[in-house]
């Protein structure tokens, strides 16, 4: 007897930033059998109920493996009550994929929408530095903002020159600025004759650049795996001997930087879902013991 | 000295204020709506002796004995709300690393906005919590009300005001736009418990409404609750990260607790009235380190 082909969802934009990844999940799902809606998590939330009896464990109908691939739909101006209804559709949703007892890709967790990831990029980086058994180096960071009114010109700027130099009031990141600008500005040393390495997490899997030593493959997949991500981008900068510096963590994966990486990445994601449907449930840790009430 | 980092609209901030003032504990205010408006600041991780904001008053953080920190946008242009992200990023991460006290510190549980997850939560950890459905199906939900009394509340935890609701009222609504959550209905007295470190402040309040804070004629009263409950709300708030949280109950006429919800940023004042001040008493001992 065959066994019924196994049912997912991807809960992504999938006719925005996130089509062409969309696109291809849908390929490398098929070609392994694996039968995939593409989702809103308006779409999710509107097919999925959560059941809690107070004595079992909750129940999410239907529990179907997810790729958690986007916090929420894209929102540009909404009206209050628009507002509204997208809060109830994010914290439902997030629910499900809390609750869900199949396989999640990057599952999110008490502490953050997306794995264990940090609400900022700053703490995603930082934290690294923490974990125990791994030596990775990240830079000091400064963040400083100028009084409003005050003259740009003076002596001593906040914007050292030899500095990465994020202003966000443009948005925009120089290097070397020496420039007084009103900011605030979030400053880290910068490093001139490193380059710029990207790695990939995608389920079990690692996409770097053959011309980096296998040293950066695994300190990605432990940062990736430090914050229970199945899917992520990490970036680090490497100097002329080779030393790395964690330079950024993404944990989500728009189209803009897929870089024809998509097909690897969604058939990675398939594979690993189809090893874990097949493992025996771990459970929920911390969300679903049998509840035992006083 | 405590450093309070808020808003001066906010009148928890205000609340805490006054009573640092009746107390005559120094504290230090940051403002950080006019900070992120008008003022100078700079902020290092991992934290150094340069650290300062020029707000009203010179602050240097890491020289305060504990903040107390309840950031609330009231921006609204975008170039406003870039200078308070570019706060916000660089404060978050200070807090994230330093050695001063904070309440409550940025790595702490999200639950209490995904009402079906905190439920699970609450539930897996000992808590006694009143079955709940969410949903989008409006059979299912109706299946539900007829089965006992409910209530519909928001599933994010937006304030919004949680009504009894009725099977009658599901077939009147609307094709739901979204998901709804129902709970079952528990009768009896609402207590509010506060933890603060390893200390619990609780009061209990009667009222026929269904959300006693819009009964003015509510009675209320500081309580204990039993003893193995405090110990353990003790244990849960720290295990989410925090070190203050408000912990919503209704107490059934068997005397039971039946846990509603964990606050992991407590507007505290209208329950630190009844009280007596107890509640910011037992955050100026946390945050002040130097008064023990
Ligand atoms: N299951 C229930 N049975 C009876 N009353 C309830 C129930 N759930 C909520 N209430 C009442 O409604 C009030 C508000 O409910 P709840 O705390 O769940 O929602 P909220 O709007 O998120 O509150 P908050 O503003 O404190 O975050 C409770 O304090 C309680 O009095």
């Amino acid at each position: 007897m065959t066994r019924p082909p196994l049912r997912a969802a991807a809960v992504l934009d999938r006719f925005g930033a996130q089509r062409v990844l969309a696109g291809a999940l849908e390929e490398a799902f098929a070609s392994r059998s694996i039968e995939l809606e593409l989702l809103s998590h308006r779409a999710l939330v509107a097919g999925v109920s959560i059941v809690q009896d107070g004595r079992e464990r909750p129940r999410v109908e239907p529990d179907r493996p997810l790729l958690w691939l986007s916090a929420a739909d894209p929102s540009p101006d909404l009206t209050p009550d628009d507002r509204f209804l997208h809060s109830e559709v994010v914290a439902a949703s997030r629910s499900i994929a809390m609750l869900s007892r199949s396989p999640v890709v990057n599952r999110p967790t008490p502490l953050s929408p997306c794995g264990r990831f940090p609400g900022s990029a700053v703490m995603g980086v930082r934290r690294v530095a923490g974990l125990p058994g791994l030596d990775v180096a990240v830079r000091c960071e400064r963040f400083t903002a100028m009084q409003v009114g005050e003259v740009a010109g003076a002596d001593e700027g906040p914007v050292a020159s030899g500095a990465e130099v994020y202003d966000y009031a443009t948005g925009r990141s120089a290097y070397g600025v020496a420039d007084r600008v009103p900011g605030p500005v979030r400053t880290r040393r910068s490093l001139p004759s490193a380059r710029l390495v990207r790695v990939r997490v995608a389920g079990r899997g690692v996409l770097a650049p053959g011309s980096v030593p296998r040293w950066f493959e695994t300190a990605s997949l432990d940062v990736a795996r430090s914050y229970e991500l199945q899917l992520a981008t990490v970036w680090w900068l490497v100097d002329e001997a080779g030393r790395g510096t964690l330079a950024r963590v993404d944990c989500w994966t728009w189209d803009r930087s897929l870089d024809g990486d998509a097909h690897l990445i969604a058939d990675a994601l398939a594979v690993w879902l189809l090893d874990e449907a097949r493992a025996p449930d771990p459970g929920l840790p911390g969300l679903d013991a049998e509840v035992a009430v006083p | 000295m405590i450093g309070i980092a808020g808003s001066r609209a906010d009148p928890v901030m205000v609340h805490f204020a006054t009573r640092c003032v009746m107390r005559e504990v120094p504290f230090a205010v940051i403002d950080l709506v006019d900070l992120a408006a008008t003022g100078g600041w700079s902020l290092s991780v991992p934290p150094d002796g340069s650290d300062v904001f020029h707000g009203g008053e010179v602050v240097r953080p890491g020289e305060l004995s504990g903040i107390y920190v309840r950031p609330i946008y009231l921006g609204r242009s975008p170039a406003e709300a870039a200078r308070w992200q570019g706060l916000m990023d660089g404060f978050t991460a200070w807090m994230d690393e330093t050695e001063v006290a904070v309440v409550n510190r940025p790595r702490h549980h999200q639950l209490n906005s995904s009402k079906p997850a905190h439920y699970a939560w609450l539930s897996a950890s000992g808590l006694r919590v009143p079955p709940s459905l969410m949903s989008s199906d409006r059979e299912r939900l109706a299946e539900f009300v007829r089965a006992g009394r409910a209530v519909v509340k928001p599933v994010c935890g937006t304030r919004a005001t949680t009504r009894e609701i009725a099977a009658t009222d599901v077939d009147a609504l609307p094709e739901p736009a979204g998901p709804l959550l129902v709970q079952r209905l528990v009768e009896g007295d609402d207590v509010r418990a506060h933890v603060v470190g390893e200390d619990v402040v609780a009061c209990r309040f009667s009222s026929t409404a269904i959300d006693y804070r819009s009964d003015r004629q509510a009675r209320r009263q500081r309580v204990d609750v039993p003893d193995a409950l405090a110990d353990l709300l003790v244990d849960l708030t720290a295990e989410q990260g925090l070190t203050f949280a408000g912990w919503d109950f209704k107490v059934d006429e068997a005397g039971d607790y039946w846990c509603l919800e964990c606050n992991p940023m407590p507007g505290y004042s209208f329950y630190d009235r009844v009280c007596d001040g107890a509640v910011s008493d037992a955050l100026v001992d946390v945050l002040g380190g130097w008064l023990s």
